[in-house]
């Protein structure tokens, strides 16, 4: 019979979800139900989206 | 209202929450009710409905079971804080006379008063906590939110706001919210004495 590898039957160590996730460099708690749009597309879109109108008022617009 | 709960440090849950149908959407609705001590009832949309004209009910209904809770449900449910709203301040004693008594406020279906009625109701329960934004800065927040979405939309090719899931929504505005408190540009147009122009 064929020995399996440890490697191969190990169960995988996951690594337990912070309660809170960082957004702008602040962290707020994760959300009751997860977006359906990855968190990271979000926030991605809303930093581009802040900057861009925080350049906007810099700029007198 | 859910742009006011989350500018105030609270976390919106409300049946858009779930859309499986595996468990019923009342108990559901009780479950979240349960796990919150804050609810706000908006009974201001018990309108015809436009092919049936008949009015719908399940804003009431969940008013009535959440009342049942703080009224005669568990003890540690008694405490529960419940803020009523209405479009005009006594259109209920028509409607739904039973709930005299109760703190009902009126918004008049405008957007600053729905702000300034869930702001003040939170802040009213924080003793001696640090007193949240005011209404003014908060409708300048919502604003600039209102302003950046089509931006925010674009940038990752999200769906309209009105078409975005509740939960991504309810991100985007977290996210904004966040990102914009690191932006002196924005933060000093939040001023509630220097307003920024409304949204288009």
């Amino acid at each position: 019979m064929e020995q399996p590898s440890a490697k191969s039957t190990a169960p995988r160590a996951r690594m337990p979800r912070s309660p809170k996730v960082v957004v702008g460099g602040i962290e707020i708690p994760r959300p009751a139900v997860p977006p359906v749009t990855p968190l990271w597309r979000i926030e991605r879109a809303v930093k581009i989206a802040v900057q861009q109108y925080a350049d906007e008022l810099a700029a007198g617009k | 209202m859910c742009f006011t709960i989350l500018r105030c440090g609270y976390i919106p849950r409300c049946a858009l929450d779930f859309s499986d149908s595996a468990e019923s959407r009342l108990s559901r609705i009780l479950d979240l009710i349960l796990g919150c001590g804050l609810s706000i009832h908006d009974i201001s949309r018990v309108q015809p409905d436009r092919d049936s004209q008949l009015p719908r009910f399940n804003m009431p209904l969940e008013l009535g079971a959440d009342l049942g809770l703080r009224l005669k449900g568990p003890v540690k449910q008694r405490d529960r804080r419940l803020l009523i709203l209405e479009a005009e301040k006594h259109r209920y004693d028509i409607t739904t006379s039973d709930l005299s008594g109760q703190d009902i406020e009126a918004h008049h279906d405008s957007e600053s008063e729905v702000i300034a009625r869930v702001r003040d109701w939170l802040n009213a329960g924080r003793d001696g906590e640090r007193p949240l934004p005011g209404a003014q800065t908060i409708q300048a927040s919502y604003s600039a939110f209102l302003r950046m979405s089509p931006a925010i939309i674009a940038a990752e090719g999200l769906d309209a706001l009105d078409r975005l899931p509740h939960a991504d929504f309810l991100w985007a505005v977290r996210a904004t919210i966040a990102n914009m408190e690191k932006q002196t540009a924005i933060v000093v147009t939040l001023d509630p004495l220097n307003l920024p122009p409304p949204p288009h």
